[in-house]
């Protein structure tokens, strides 16, 4: 079965939610090792499942979160929009003139090209700080788009503090992923106080019956360089490397000894001038730490069968109301409604579509297409429905041009922002501090 | 009777919400409360219906509802803590975080619970006055899209009935006295009804409405197998009390009289009435041993034996009630040594001389380990024909036949005795006796100490060595030799329900008896 849009605008206004469970496989074959996100000590996020058909729990490992799922979504979408697959709201704040940035005074160059950093990209979506300090050029004046004080802010930032569930007009114009994935206002005008919107998409893939492996370290240098060959001492900045053997060529550095007086002797490289401060020489073979239970930290697992779930709750959508100029409307309402189960759909496939290459050896592949199941009322579930991402995307499209039949309002090209002078003087100021970091990193 | 059911699934297959007590611990089972702020939360934000607001109001008039869970759901994920991006704070620090480099993560946690894909149900037996707003709450659990976080997303209606146990769900039951602190779970309940108006000012203030603190709730026991064989059952209550050892040194079972003399002189200093009642202390005001034949509490040792790899270890105690003391009353003896002032379970010290300090807490409801399960030991519902004490039964008298010389007549001394303690237990007549240094129980150390001659010594007398691995003696106060004391197997003709405690040490867990699968007595 496929999907037309008089289909999704019923389902939209009558079903649960939309939900997809797709079995996945390691790509190295059934039983190869993948490895799970590492949390706080090297820790996995264990569970236990009860499944029908064992009478013991079986571990379970968590191999991506809701979170980063919906980043993985909102990446597709934003690689879809780069592709021009289809337009989608969008607010770009634009860093590309300050690199090199030669005309520029000096703290306005960056060191590190920024680039474009899109509302997909910024960790709270449209609600983020990099959003709220640019400046966007409103009748040819620049006005910031967000503001404490409504004198310096543009429309935009105006209507945005409008914005709620029971008004998502905004929000739908500027940045409908929010509307899908969430957010919190938390920072805008009206502080804690600030629009609240529920995820109405989550996803998440769970390792089944997961053995907890070992990983081990080890690099054996091809020069056969020993640690007492050493010891290397650091050189001033302008030498072609940052280290050398010869005492005289290196920094002098004032020591304490051991009777507590001062001497000035050559700087060694990083604490005791060993080879392997400057990548050289053997790496001693390891394996993975244990903890408290004896269990392999970070050492990867295998599993029987990982599973994704993807949920797209239709109450959620339904809750959301788009009043045009103070009105409501069922009609228009439904039409915004069905754009974002569309746009929900979109992100799923297109994320699909991109592969699940998760992290450093976690690439999973699906043993089976994407099939969607409708919810209906309670115990009832219409199966067995195919989504192409073309079909998906003609679908978003379809929606959309009849939402704007409505009138509701829709960006259909890129709100380029510019940052404000004072974030860019940040941004190569923390640049600065990072490269001067690393420096003392390697002292 | 109108009865009301509302039930809701986990669509995600996971339960995300946080415990109110301990922010990095999920909350499981989940408060008849969240469910009612969840629908609460819903009718605010979709228009305020006024139909639907006075169903709401009438729901928290309700009394506490029974909760019906899937018996497989509830395994809860490892909690770990995760680094997300923070938003920079409006006003205040003096400097923008906005800049990629410079944005600070901070630590968060998601406290996660599978549940699968079975229902879960709140279900009011007497609800009068449901029919009039069946069709407002049914309207407004349709419109409810999550319980507790965002990404728990669920499906909500009202049901027809509860489901049943053979469904595989367990029934949790409010305790009608809500002083009693043993229950084996709180659950915040919902407040006496205020009206929609002071619904609405909450809402409008930002704040919750009101909920009220907890409830004691305990899975249902009755079950319909058990009420139809009428079981034996012993002199103390089924319904153990489990404490499990959460910190302290690993112990093995021999130093069982160490750890529940200790818990005893505890939970004895922390009785709020003193001199402590007669059926925690076994004695009366006046000091006398309780002799008119009431029962008191006895302290069994838990140790993880009757498995293969088991090792004897102690994995926590178990208090035994007698039966005619009613739950309140014990809840309110015991409930300041067991709870803090929160009413989580607190950390019970025992200071163990030598060999340190053991820290008990009364028993997470959903530990799994067999081992601190009421039912590994009373067998309850079914009981059991055949059980092996893990502790040695202490004989409550010396046999007069020698050992040595008379062996036939000892032995059938002996069994006589375990005869008239089987009866004085309250127990039926076993229709096979067996004893034997050695326990029946893997893990299970001997009676007593295995000795052999002293050699190489030269003592007045001539002395015995000990080998390891051996309960220690266990004396009778007053007495000046310790009474023999044994490993016992003993089956019955029908299934009986424990706890099984023989012996002179059995109310400090000496004579300890496990239930063991039918089989052949060694000969």
């Amino acid at each position: 079965m496929t999907l037309s849009l008089e289909k999704l605008q019923q389902v939209v206004q009558n079903a649960t939610a939309f939900r997809c469970r797709l079995e996945l496989q390691p790509a190295g074959g059934r039983g190869t090792k993948v490895f799970p996100p590492t949390y706080e000590g090297g820790l996995y996020a264990i569970e236990e499942r009860r499944l029908p058909n064992d009478a013991n729990p079986v571990r379970c490992v968590l191999l991506d979160s809701v979170q980063s799922q919906a980043n993985r979504m909102e990446d597709a979408l934003q690689q879809a929009v780069d592709r021009n697959r289809l337009t989608l709201p969008i607010i770009e704040v634009d860093f590309t003139r300050y690199f090199p940035g030669t005309d520029l005074a000096e703290n306005l160059r960056l060191i590190e090209p920024i680039g474009k950093v899109s509302s997909l990209q910024a960790p709270h979506r449209i609600v983020d700080a990099i959003l709220r300090d640019s400046l966007v050029d409103e009748n040819g004046s620049q006005k910031a788009f967000r503001s404490a004080n409504p004198k310096h802010e543009s429309t935009y930032g105006k209507r945005l503090r409008e914005a709620s569930a029971r008004n998502a007009t905004p929000l739908f114009e500027l940045c409908p992923t929010a509307l899908l994935f969430g957010m919190w206002d938390s920072t805008g005008p009206k502080g804690g106080l600030g629009a609240k919107v529920e995820r109405a998409l989550v996803s998440e893939i769970i390792g089944i019956n997961a053995v907890l492996g070992a990983k081990t370290s080890s690099r054996i240098d091809p020069l056969g360089i020993q640690l007492k060959a050493g010891p290397l001492y650091k050189t001033p900045e302008d030498a072609p490397f940052g280290w050398t053997l010869t005492p005289e060529k290196a920094v002098i550095k004032t020591n304490k000894s051991k009777t507590g007086k001062e001497e000035k002797g050559p700087a060694k490289l990083g604490e005791d001038g060993r080879p392997s401060e400057a990548n050289h020489g053997n790496v001693t073979p390891s394996i993975s730490k244990r903890d408290r239970d004896g269990a392999y930290l970070g050492g990867g697992v295998t599993i029987e069968v990982a599973e994704q779930t993807i949920v797209l709750s239709l109450p959620a959508l339904r809750r959301l109301r788009f009043p045009l100029n103070g009105r409501h409307d069922d009609h228009v309402d439904a039409a915004a409604q069905t754009v974002l189960a569309a746009l929900g759909l979109c992100a799923a496939v297109l994320a699909a579509e991109a592969g699940l290459d998760l992290r450093s050896r976690c690439l999973l592949w699906p043993t089976e297409p994407l099939r969607w199941e409708i919810l209906g009322k309670p115990g009832h579930i219409e199966a067995d429905l195919s989504l192409s991402a073309e079909a998906a995307v003609d679908l978003f499209n379809a929606a959309v041009t009849e939402a704007k039949k409505l009138g509701l309002p829709w960006l259909d090209q890129p709100l380029r922002l510019t940052p404000s002078d004072d974030l860019v003087k940040l941004v190569v100021k923390s640049q600065h501090l990072a490269k001067s970091k690393t420096n003392e990193g390697d002292e | 009777m109108t009865m009301l059911t509302l039930a809701w699934r986990y669509l995600t297959g996971y339960a995300r919400a946080t415990d109110p007590a301990t922010r990095n611990a999920p909350e499981w089972p989940p408060h008849p409360a969240r469910v009612w702020l969840a629908l609460a939360a819903t009718f605010f934000e979709t228009g305020a219906n006024p139909a639907e607001g006075e169903a709401l109001v009438w729901l928290a008039s309700l009394p506490d509802p029974a909760l019906w869970l899937p018996a497989t759901g509830g395994s809860r994920r490892r909690t770990t803590t995760v680094y997300v991006p923070v938003n920079d704070r409006p006003e205040g620090t003096g400097q923008l975080q906005s800049a990629p480099l410079t944005r600070s993560k901070q630590p968060r946690t998601f406290p996660t619970v599978w549940v699968g894909d079975a229902p879960c149900y709140l279900h009011w037996p007497d609800a009068p006055g449901a029919e009039a707003h069946r069709p407002a709450l049914a309207q407004l659990c349709a419109k409810v899209t999550r319980l507790g976080h965002s990404a728990s997303l669920v499906q909500m209606w009202v049901a027809d009935a509860p489901p049943t146990p053979e469904a595989g769900f367990v029934c949790w039951l409010p305790e009608t006295d809500t002083e009693d602190w043993l229950a084996d779970h709180q659950l915040r309940r919902l407040h006496e009804a205020s009206s929609l108006e002071r619904l609405r000012e909450a809402f409008a203030a930002g704040r919750h409405p009101t909920i009220g603190l907890a409830t004691g709730y305990r899975p249902q026991r009755d079950n319909p197998r058990a009420a139809m064989t009428a079981l034996k059952a012993t002199a103390f209550d089924q319904d153990l009390f489990v404490l499990a050892q959460t910190d302290g040194p690993s112990l093995p079972v021999e130093a069982a009289l160490q750890v529940t003399q200790a818990l005893r002189a505890t939970l004895m200093r922390g009785s709020p009435q003193q001199p402590p009642p007669a059926w925690l202390s076994g004695h009366e005001a006046d000091g006398q041993p309780l002799a008119d034949g009431r029962g008191h509490l006895a302290f069994l040792p838990l140790p993880f034996v009757g498995y293969e790899h088991a090792d004897g270890r102690l994995l926590g105690v178990a208090l035994a009630f007698p039966p005619d003391i009613p739950r309140p009353k014990r809840g309110a003896i015991l409930r300041p040594s067991i709870l803090d002032a929160r009413g989580q379970p607190a950390a019970i010290q025992l200071k163990l001389g030598r060999l340190g300090v053991w820290v008990l807490r009364k028993r997470a409801w959903d530990d799994t380990r067999a081992t601190l399960r009421p039912e590994t030991w009373t067998a309850f519902p079914e009981g059991a024909i055949c059980w092996a004490s893990v502790t040695p039964v202490v004989l409550d008298r010396f046999p007069k036949a020698n050992r040595l010389l008379e062996r036939a007549a000892w032995e059938a001394e002996v069994g006589q005795l375990l005869f008239t303690a089987c009866r004085r237990a309250g127990l039926p007549e076993p229709v096979v006796i067996d004893f034997d240094p050695t326990s029946w129980h893997v893990g299970a150390p001997r009676a007593v100490a295995k000795e052999r001659p002293l050699r190489g010594q030269t003592l007045p007398r001539p002395a015995q060595a000990k080998f390891g691995g051996g309960f220690p003696p266990y004396l009778v106060k007053g007495a000046t030799a310790p009474k023999p004391q044994l490993h016992v197997f003993l089956q019955f003709a029908e299934p009986v329900v424990g706890p099984v405690l023989l012996g002179a040490g059995r109310f400090f867990g000496y004579g300890l008896f496990k239930p063991l699968k039918p089989r052949h007595p060694r000969s």
